[in-house]
């Protein structure tokens, strides 16, 4: 009797809590490529949440993982990796978020096939081709596989046109650029949308890798006459103790040696003191991806979210690096301005 | 509100719980465990209560929203309830008496409700519902035993299945609908959501626009608020051409330069947060309800010549871009605080703060506008709580927000719960029915096996009476014969068909007058009648004796319904009876013969010396010695016909030998024939394998040459006898007078076809001195010395006999075991020597043999002392120890018996000779006390011979005692 009452009990218990359990809240991963508070990754991230809240999903488990690949490297960040893909052959959530490449780079191998987990990119400056070419996920933008996204475009023509603006003697623009991952890929972009445009003949470009390299290629820029301005990509330069600079903590060094016009490619490098320009809205980029994962979650047909490009961007230029450049815009540029920053 | 789970978990438990009232209110005895009736009351109010508690909370958020929204009402509820539970808990506690387990667990339901009603968890309905599950489960497994709990148990997990799937069907059917619900709201909030976007960009576009226009090289703005008028028409030009509901620039402090309307101030623009954000260099939107209607204001930074100059705002009347919409859907835009912005324009819903903290579901009670407002759904509808969505609008700091009626959701779960509470209750119904069914057919078995019980009670019932060993007779009331048993048809040789015609009286006709007229006095008065019968009428005409006993059965009235009469045959027992009879008569005569033959031994012995002395003083052949000789044959024939009494009257065994009757037979066939004569004819058939007896030849010769006489006598004219011999064994039958043997036997069969005996002369055979021979040709001993013998033997007699039909004698004597050794006759007789001049003392009480014997005995040279009795014995003893040689003493003495005399002797004088003598055993033969002895033994009457023969190998023996 007692066996029967537990069996029963325990039946009893196992179908009403499938009850409970059932329906649970779809898990969402959303993977940074930096840290928390990146000036590209962050944005994108707001963005992204805030699409989300914007759906009609009122519970959601996201979880957040950061690779923080500009502080971390080699076996750290190699570990971080690791710990990502062992995370989600763990959990299988439903829906993964990317924030820029090397997040992407790391998950998209991991589950690229039939969703779910469904992929979302944000941010990615390396070429779709490039990236189809190694997961076939793409039928031109139309998803084919598990993910889809929305890659970064840095409305390089348009700052083209602003640099004319302001500097009409058409001078050659220095790309300064880190010759790790992420300076190689925004480098490709950067060449990629001016050839679309027939202006990559503006550009020299200037890689570095170390400190002592950027000082003295930040001094050839500086004393080429020919340059006008130059566009600052040193995502990542090893100090002389194989230390790592990012952008952030480099912008000082190159706004003091450069005293040229240089072209932010977003807020967050203006904010960090160059002068700015046409710069990628990274809120609405992460807002625009956020919808798309929203769709996904609606269960929308994968092949019906193609990759989008980002589609808004911001003019912004910092007043300080103004003054110290002593440029002299004129008053229809203020007033064109989105965002003036002190 | 509850979830739809909720809301099928309430309705599975009300179910249980009426299944529960329903079990318990059940006429079915069984089910209502619970025998006392004020625990049985109080169960079935905590049923009602817990039922009515389920009831209420569903109940309650349909018809009393606004009451059941205020959680102290609900918790006031609760511990209503929780009170009522806790007393009937105490209640049951303190009657005690019935405490069953789930007579504690329902209460404990009662108060889990109680505290679903304040806390609506669905865990706590779920554990609920388990509860209940047990409390079922326990009650009917008190109720029904192992059986019906395996059949509950099983129905119980069919329905928990029905009640997982309905929850989890419903639910799905719930959120499919509910999604669709919502999405068609996010759609157009969405939209519309789009359209304020759009709204910030065209504002951000036409800032631009206008302040380019505005401001050049050398326009700053002190020019144009020195110039104002002359901006002032581009100004209200670019508003109508824009839709802009206003256009103002603001220098840094806030101050109106150019406004296109007269009333920027009103609107507080420099204190709006996005003034401060234009001057700090960002562009942006805001919202703002203020008291003409509600606004959108884009802010972007004038700077003139690389910096800050101002701020130029853009207002859009919000009312005129989205009214439409939002009265349409009834939507509203709120700030971060919830405060509404912009909403459905009846009855001022504006003011109403739609968010509270983080409550994203807000209530009627909350809505006391909104009840009355046609936008948010029908008054008659909105008694359910309404449910938001929203969705953000320019980074959270206002959402976008629709209040959607879920009316539409609760009719879809009411259709939902009232079809899974249908089929819910139509299984419950089911169960019952099965429940019901299955005691119905618990019941039925059960009466079926106390009917077969009853069935078999009345078959053994029959089996006893219709072979009881006593006849048993039922008969109607109208003394029809309807039944009678085997024994009854054995013992009258009727059969039922025989006396379908018959009535109970005519049974009993030719009985005595007296017992059938009290049998009719008994039957009409219907009273219990018992009588011994005699002379029943068999079908044969034969008739038997019979114990009857009557008796009417009755019905519960008092009704006579039938008869029954039983008859005890008791022909065998009145056999036995007289046999008893017969058996205490020759005891007693035999105690007598054997008195007479003592006294007429001591007599017959006087006569007999006195004959043998006087004729030693006469003369052989004188007239004197003839005479003498005369007496002395007369007394020898007397003596032995006092031998005979004797043999008669013994009932202690003579010393016995094994024996086998067929040899004895052939040793006495000639002996036989002789006696028989020429005229009758013998015939012996001896048995074929004969067991052995214990008896005494000569005995066995005595019985058998009696018994021949008898039957020689019985056929004067000539005839036949038969001698048969066989083994009986215990029990069996034999003769045709219904004899037993009651012991293994070997049985002798004397069979003579002479005239036989009637019944009077059959009873009387055995008596001493009966004859019925002419005088002088019979003692009348003979039959009775043949009893007697075979009394001693152990055996019996019996005698079947019919006047004309001859006369069968047969013998049983018993079968010895196997340990039994025969006794040895010790020898009478003895070889006579002479001592002459040894001493005798004599001792016997009767004074004639005493001289006659001492006479005897001093002729013969003897010295004798004579003694009366033991005591004077034991003076001369002691006075003529050395004189004295040998003791004759008599066994029957005055003070002692003469045994105890010779026990002295032994004891003190062992070189004492002594010899017994007495007159109550038959010659040679000695009593049992003295065989044990061994002692010497004269019988009475003896003669002289026998005397001196004893007392010589008497006192030749060694040991003084005479040894075979």
């Amino acid at each position: 009797m007692k066996k029967t009452l537990f069996l029963f009990c325990l039946i009893i218990g196992l179908l009403y809590s499938s009850e409970l359990l059932a329906d649970p809240a779809k898990k969402i991963l959303i993977v940074a490529s930096y840290s928390r508070h990146d000036l590209c990754g962050a944005p994108q991230y707001e963005g992204i949440l805030s699409a989300l809240r914007e759906s009609e999903f009122q519970h959601l488990d996201i979880t957040n993982i950061y690779l923080d690949s500009k502080r971390l490297g080699g076996r750290a960040l190699d570990k971080r990796k690791r710990e990502l893909i062992q995370k989600i052959e763990r959990e299988v959530p439903y829906l993964i978020i990317t924030i820029d490449d090397l997040a992407f780079s790391v998950v998209a191998p991991q589950v690229v096939g039939n969703g779910p987990p469904w992929v979302v990119f944000s941010g990615l400056n390396r070429s779709l081709e490039e990236y189809n070419h190694a997961l076939h996920f793409l039928d031109g933008r139309t998803p084919v596989k598990n993910i889809t996204g929305v890659y970064e475009y840095l409305f390089m023509p348009e700052q083209i046109k602003f640099f004319d603006l302001i500097s009409p003697e058409k001078k050659k623009i220095a790309l300064l650029y880190s010759t790790d991952f992420m300076g190689n890929i925004l480098k490709g972009q950067v060449v990629r949308e001016l050839k679309e445009a027939g202006l990559d003949k503006r550009l020299l470009f200037f890689p570095v890798s170390d400190m002592d390299e950027l000082g003295r290629k930040a001094l050839q820029i500086e004393n080429n006459p020919q340059i006008g301005g130059y566009i600052p990509l040193t995502m990542s330069v090893k100090g002389k103790k194989r230390e790592k600079y990012t952008i952030k903590e480099l912008a000082p060094l190159l706004i003091r040696k450069v005293k040229k016009i240089d072209l932010a490619l977003n807020m967050a490098f203006t904010k960090s003191g160059f002068l700015g320009g046409v710069s990628v809205d990274f809120y609405q980029m992460g807002h625009q991806a956020g919808e798309l994962a929203a769709n996904i979650l609606r269960e929308y047909p994968i092949s019906r979210l193609s990759v989008q490009r980002a589609e808004r961007y911001r003019f912004v230029i910092n007043k300080r690096r103004l003054k110290c450049l002593g440029l002299k815009l004129p008053v229809e540029v203020y007033n064109m301005l989105d965002e003036f920053i002190l | 509100m509850i979830e739809a789970q909720g809301y099928f978990l309430h309705l599975a438990g009300t179910l249980y719980l009426l299944l529960f009232l329903c079990l318990c209110c059940s006429k079915q005895q069984k089910f209502f465990c619970c025998q006392d009736e004020s625990s049985s009351r109080i169960i079935t109010v905590t049923l009602i209560t817990a039922i009515l508690l389920k009831i209420f909370f569903p109940l309650g958020q349909w018809f009393l929203p606004a009451y059941f929204a205020v959680l102290e009402a609900r918790a006031a509820v609760a511990i209503f309830m929780a009170m009522l539970a806790a007393i009937a808990v105490s209640y049951l506690e303190i009657r005690g008496g019935q405490k069953r387990l789930y007579l504690s667990l329902l209460p404990v339901s009662l108060a889990l409700n109680s505290f679903i009603l304040y806390w609506p968890y669905t865990i706590l309905l779920l554990l609920d519902l388990v509860l209940l599950n047990m409390v079922l489960l326990i009650y009917l497994h008190s109720a029904g035993g192992k059986g019906l709990l395996r059949f509950c148990t099983v129905f119980f997990l069919f329905f928990a299945i029905w009640i997982a799937v309905s929850i989890n069907g419903s639910s799905f059917l719930e959120k499919t609908f509910e999604s669709q619900q919502r999405y068609k709201v996010h759609s157009k909030l969405k939209m519309l959501q789009k359209r304020f976007v759009d709204l910030e960009r065209a504002g951000s576009s036409m800032a631009k626009i206008i302040a380019i226009m505005f401001t050049g090289e050398d326009t700053g703005l002190d020019y144009i608020a020195r110039n104002k008028s002359e901006y002032l028409g581009k100004l209200r030009l670019l508003e109508r051409l824009s839709g802009v509901s206003g256009i103002y620039l603001l220098d840094k402090k806030g101050h109106a330069i150019l406004e296109s309307d007269d009333k920027p101030n009103s609107y507080g623009l420099a204190s709006l947060p996005i003034f401060r954000r234009a001057i700090s260099g960002s562009s942006g939107i805001s919202f703002l309800a203020t008291g003409q209607g509600s606004n959108s204001f884009f802010a972007r930074p004038v700077i003139y010549k690389g910096e800050f100059a101002g701020a130029l705002l853009l207002r859009y009347s919000l009312s005129k871009y989205f009214m439409s919409d939002f009265e349409q859907e009834g939507i509203f835009l709120i700030d971060r605080t919830g405060k509404v912005i912009l909403g459905p324009s009846a009855a001022g819903i504006q003011r109403v703060t739609l968010r509270d903290g983080n409550q994203e579901v807000l209530s009627a009670a909350d809505m006391e506008y909104g009840v009355e407002s046609p936008v948010l759904g029908e008054p008659g509808v909105s008694l359910v709580p309404y449910k938001m969505i929203h969705i953000p609008l320019f980074g959270g700091d206002w959402s976008l927000v629709k209040l959607y009626n879920p009316s539409a959701l609760f009719k879809l779960r009411a259709g939902l719960s009232f079809v899974f509470f249908l089929i819910s209750l139509v299984l419950m119904l089911l169960f019952l029915r099965m429940i019901y069914a299955k005691e119905f057919i618990a019941r039925l078995e059960h009466e079926i096996f106390e009917r077969k019980k009853a069935q078999k009670a009345r078959e053994l019932l029959a089996d006893v009476v219709d072979q009881a060993i006593i006849g048993i007779l039922i008969a109607d009331k109208n003394l029809e014969i309807q039944y009678v048993n085997k024994c009854f048809q054995e013992l009258t040789n009727y059969t039922l068909n025989d006396l379908k015609e018959m009535t109970l009286f005519s049974l009993f006709t030719g009985i005595s007058g007296e017992h059938y007229s009290s049998l009719q006095e008994a039957v009409s008065g219907g009273i219990p009648w018992r009588k011994r019968v005699t002379g029943i009428p068999r079908k044969d005409d034969s008739r038997f004796d019979a114990d009857v006993s009557l008796f009417p059965l009755k019905s519960e009235g008092g009704r006579i319904q039938n008869f029954v009469v039983a008859f005890r045959d008791i022909s065998h027992e009145l056999a036995l009876e007289a046999q008893l009879l017969e058996a205490h008569k020759m005891e007693a005569v035999g105690v007598l013969a054997g008195g007479v033959a003592h006294d007429f031994n001591n007599m017959l012995a006087v006569i007999q010396f006195s004959v043998e002395i006087a004729k030693k003083n006469s003369e052989p052949g004188s007239p004197l010695w003839h005479n003498l000789d005369e007496i002395e044959r007369t007394v020898q024939r007397a003596s032995s016909i006092v031998r005979q009494l004797l043999l008669f009257s013994k009932g202690k065994k003579a010393p016995l030998i094994k024996v086998n009757l067929n040899q004895v037979l052939h040793d006495l066939e000639t002996m036989l024939r002789q006696i028989a004569g020429t005229s009758i004819e013998i015939e012996l058939r001896p048995g074929s394998g004969l067991w052995d007896i214990l008896a005494d030849k000569n005995c066995i010769e005595l019985v058998l040459s009696n018994l021949m006489i008898n039957a020689r006598d019985a056929m004067p004219e000539g005839g036949k006898i038969v001698i048969s011999t066989y083994n009986l064994n215990k029990g069996e039958k034999f003769g045709s007078g219904g004899f037993f043997a009651d012991q293994d036997s070997v049985c002798l069969e004397i069979e003579d076809n002479g005239y036989g005996m009637d019944s009077e002369t059959k009873a009387h055979i055995f008596d001493p001195f009966f004859t019925t021979k002419d005088v002088g040709k019979g003692t009348g001993l003979g039959l009775s010395v043949v009893y007697g013998i075979i009394k001693q033997f152990g055996g019996r007699i019996e005698v079947d006999s019919m006047p004309g039909s001859g006369t069968v004698f047969y013998i049983m004597l018993p079968r010895p075991g196997d340990d039994t050794e025969a006794s040895h006759l010790l020898p009478g007789h003895g070889v006579e020597t002479r001592f002459s001049g040894y001493g005798i003392l004599l001792v016997e009480d009767e004074e004639m043999v005493k001289n006659i014997v001492r006479l005897a005995l001093s002729e013969k040279g003897y010295r004798v002392f004579c003694a009366s009795d033991v005591g004077e014995a034991q003076n001369l003893l002691n006075r003529h120890e050395d004189d004295i040689d040998l003791v004759l003493c008599d066994i029957v003495l005055p003070d002692k018996n003469g045994l105890a005399l010779a026990e002295t002797l032994r004891k003190y004088y062992p070189e004492k000779k002594i010899v017994m003598v007495s007159g109550h055993m038959e010659k040679g033969g000695a009593p049992p006390e003295l065989s044990e002895q061994d002692l010497p033994f004269l019988a009475k009457p003896f003669t002289m011979a026998d005397l001196f023969g004893v007392v010589a190998r008497t006192l030749s023996s060694s040991s003084g005692v005479l040894k075979n």
